[in-house]
């Protein structure tokens, strides 16, 4: 573990504070250059989005798979594990495949006004969305399984009104379970990559402009600095969510 | 009960829209990579006519077919590798009492699974570049990620089974070390122990970033040589290689499904 | 365990192909045809090239950063990339077998870089992407506002084909080694009708219709034409254009030398050269590309404008001109 990960990540540490053949630091330059402040923007802000829409519309699903009983819950959970293993390209290729300029979508349903959406904004949330609905779905089911079952029941013999029932009693049991959903799928959104080298087009965000300073123009000091920015805000938001989830 | 009834309705009816708009995706490319001639984009002639869908998979098996088995190896390789190391080490956290040492040394395993794949495949080739290419490497790399399935996995099962009291029973009464090992820890351990490798090998077969910032052409890895279809080849054959793909990850989640392990975060 | 144990049954079988091998880096199977003449090799000899999808300058920059521990045998750049990676010393002289076939200006004179085969910069036009927009006959065609998102080129700091345009444009608005500024402001104009500037090949989004107007090596779109049987035909701009020598280089220090060797004389035989020719690139060799291929391309007269650029001033520019494309264009 030592020799596997500390020692690389203090390497990554050192190369992110180098200069290399430049005059200043990776870090400084991350922050310095507009354009690299522009991908790490657009991704903490399509993260942002694609958190809070995964956690909102997987609300009513995971509730029901985690507390009701029904025929073919168990396949349901099967279905919601294959993104969760699937590589980010293979997401950006189903992307091209049912969205691109000759996806399926329009094709079938003869329309235009979907073709080439894979490659825009919307497309692009859409697509975080296939991986990121699985993880807020389980995330949230694993969390809401473990409350009590005859708390609502309790408060509602005890006399408690629809209106308190929701925000005194459902509310505080479910925050913890959105939270930690939220940092889950906010860390993956940041850290994804295969998704955005498929169809990010000309929407520059962190992890490509990454893998291009580190590979394409041999950048190593702002390769690092980026890689060691995302996972520094990684960490910090599935810590918080977390930490506030116990 | 009575009232939350329609919730749970609600909410059954969402995850099925969601499984769907998961499915659907997969459904198409794998149908397409068997029938291309379906009205799916396909604007080549060549792939549509005749030979048809064998004729993709057989390109595939014939130019990514190294691929395919660097894929098998590695995840061969580093499942093992992840379970020889996991449950020694799942089984003493599961055993020892939750301090803070134990807290902190869970924390710091399953550290690689909440950092991007990019910034861990970065760090390694900073720090081991001049070794890029070996299959050592790439297997470190992979142990980084399906380690922490094992070792959660594995401690767990060793908290859920409270294996440290009854360890301690057998041993006041009497039981060797081998008698302990193989009718106690055995038994409980082993679900947990094939659900692990079973995740790990799910995650290993899958897992891009790693490999592709990693890897010669030498050790190229089956989801590169999806990227390189991607990008390079026509679309049955891309369909054709994702339905390969999808072959060989399906049941391995599957098994790790029905053997009662919840299904993990991949990368 | 029964079910762990079978899993490892079934996997172990499967040994690791360590057979001889030789290392190329930007070896994409469907780019220039070097699937089939990889397979060929592999046929003739036993020797395996796996394929490899970097592009020159990501090709160039892994050399460099493995200069202490080669893990390539060759690479294979678009001309000036390639020439520039030598004037790095990047790579060790070898001139193959048949060396004199090549002609003059299209190989080092100590043999650190040859070319194996050329193209030409033109447009790859899938009409059924274009609809009912008229096909581009020139270069300034292309700065319409009909054609708005429809035309892409490659990254110019990722791909060598799309630097070659990049400094072949600048060449053809008047620009040189040293002046840049003609070529950028007509880029700077094409770009409000760039859907993308792709970093990796896209010939399967052009051959499906993704993408509508593909500024690229002519033989790309032939091969999509021909082969795939797309709706693709391939026009070269009437107010000329640029070649592009696609050229190989033996890395400094490759693990596999003599294999290396061998695998580089048979490139230049006419069964390889004949090979690459089924994909369209014109092989280097002379007379080696046969007739009913060669009716096929354009006319000759299609060709008459087609320029050949200065390979060493277009390397020495290379570093600083994809820096300005970045600047001024990429990260705009």
């Amino acid at each position: 573990m030592a020799g596997g990960f500390v020692w690389p990540l203090a390497r990554l540490c050192v190369a992110a504070f180098s200069r290399g053949t430049e005059s200043h630091s990776g870090l400084y330059r991350l922050f310095a250059d507009s354009y690299a402040r522009r991908a790490l923007g657009h991704s903490l802000a399509l993260s942002l989005v694609v958190a809070l829409a995964s956690v909102a519309i997987c609300l009513p699903a995971a509730l029901s798979l985690a507390r009701g009983r029904f025929v073919g819950r168990a396949l349901l959970r099967g279905v919601f594990a294959i993104p969760l293993a699937l590589s980010g390209v293979v997401v950006g290729f189903l992307a091209v495949a049912m969205l691109g300029n000759a996806g399926a979508l329009p094709a079938l349903l003869h329309t235009e006004w979907l073709r080439g959406t894979a490659y825009g904004l919307g497309g692009l949330g859409i697509t975080y969305l296939y991986f990121e609905i699985p993880r807020a779905t389980l995330t949230m089911e694993a969390a809401l399984a473990t409350v009590e079952d005859g708390l609502l029941e309790a408060a509602r013999t005890l006399g408690a009104r629809p209106r308190q029932l929701v925000w005194l009693v459902f509310w505080p049991l479910c925050a913890p379970a959105l939270r930690a959903a939220f940092g889950v799928t906010f860390a993956a959104s940041l850290g994804s990559f295969g998704v955005a080298l498929i169809i990010a087009g000309r929407f520059p965000l962190l992890p490509v402009e990454l893998y291009r300073s580190f590979t394409g123009t041999l950048d190593e000091p702002l390769g690092a600095a980026m890689a060691l920015t995302l996972a520094l805000l990684a960490i910090a938001v599935l810590w918080v969510s977390g930490r506030r989830a116990r | 009960m009575k009232r939350r009834r329609p919730l749970i309705i609600f909410g059954a009816v969402v995850a099925l829209l969601l499984a769907t708009f998961l499915l659907v995706p997969l459904v198409v490319v794998v149908v397409s990579a068997f029938s291309p001639s379906a009205a799916l984009g396909v604007s080549s002639e060549q792939w549509a006519a005749g030979a048809g869908a064998g004729r993709a998979f057989r390109y595939v098996l014939a130019t990514y077919g190294a691929h395919l088995r660097t894929s098998a190896l590695l995840a061969l390789l580093s499942a093992s590798a992840a379970l020889a190391l996991g449950l020694p080490a799942g089984l003493s956290l599961g055993v020892a009492p939750r301090t803070r040492t134990a807290g902190a040394l869970e924390i710091l395993l399953t550290l690689p699974l909440a950092m991007p794949g990019l910034t861990v495949a970065l760090a390694l080739l900073t720090a081991y570049g001049a070794y890029a290419g070996d299959l050592g490497l790439l297997v470190l790399g992979h142990v980084l990620y399906t380690l922490p399935f094992t070792v959660r996995t594995v401690a767990a099962a060793a908290r859920m089974s409270a294996i440290a009291s009854a360890l301690e029973a057998a041993r006041t009464l009497g039981a060797t070390r081998v008698q302990r090992a193989r009718y106690l820890l055995l038994p409980s351990l082993r679900r947990a122990a094939q659900t692990s490798l079973l995740l790990a090998l799910a995650v290993s077969f899958g897992e891009f970033n790693v490999t592709f910032l990693l890897a010669t052409p030498a050790h190229g890895t089956f989801p590169t040589a999806l990227y390189l279809t991607y990008t390079t080849n026509s679309f049955p054959v891309a369909a054709a290689a994702t339905t390969i793909f999808l072959a060989g990850l399906v049941p391995l989640l599957a098994g790790a499904l029905w053997l009662g392990g919840e299904p993990q975060q991949g990368a | 365990m029964r079910a762990s144990i079978f899993v490892f049954l079934c996997l172990a079988g499967v040994a690791h192909a360590a057979d001889d091998s030789v290392i190329q880096y930007d070896c994409i199977p469907n780019y220039a045809n070097w699937g089939g003449v990889t397979a060929l090799y592999k046929q003739k000899s036993g020797v395996t090239v796996p394929p490899d999808p970097k592009g020159s300058s990501v090709a160039m920059a892994a050399l460099e950063r493995e200069k202490d521990a080669p893990r390539a045998d060759c690479a294979y750049y678009s001309g000036a990339i390639g020439v520039a990676a030598s004037q790095k010393g990047l790579h060790q002289p070898y001139k193959p077998t048949g060396w004199d076939k090549i002609p003059a200006g299209l190989k080092d004179k100590d043999g650190q870089w040859w070319t194996v085969h050329t193209g030409t910069i033109a447009l790859v036009i899938n009409t059924k992407a274009l609809g009912a927009v008229p096909m581009p006959k020139t270069w300034d065609d292309l700065l319409k506002p009909e054609y708005k998102g429809k035309v892409t080129y490659d990254d110019p700091t990722w791909g060598g084909t799309g630097f070659t345009f990049v400094y072949g444009i600048n060449a053809l608005k008047g620009g040189s080694a040293t002046n840049w500024k003609p070529g950028l402001e007509w880029l700077k104009k094409l770009d409000a009708n760039i859907s993308r500037y792709p970093r990796e090949s896209i010939y399967n989004d052009v051959l499906r219709g993704e993408v509508a107007i593909w500024i690229n090596a002519d033989g790309n779109g032939y091969k999509m034409k021909w082969v795939d049987k797309g709706p693709v035909e391939v026009v070269v701009p009437k107010d000329g254009t640029v070649s592009m020598p696609l050229v190989m280089g033996m890395v400094k220090g490759a693990p596999h030398v003599a294999a290396t060797k061998k695998y580089f004389d048979w490139l230049l035989s006419a069964e390889a050269q004949a090979e690459f020719a089924k994909s369209f690139f014109r092989p280097v060799v002379p007379g080696a590309l046969p007739a009913e291929l060669r009716d096929k391309f354009l006319p000759d007269a299609a060709y008459a404008g087609v320029k050949n650029l200065p390979l060493a001033e277009m390397a020495t520019a290379s570093e600083g001109l994809k820096k300005a494309w970045l600047a001024e264009i990429g990260k705009k």
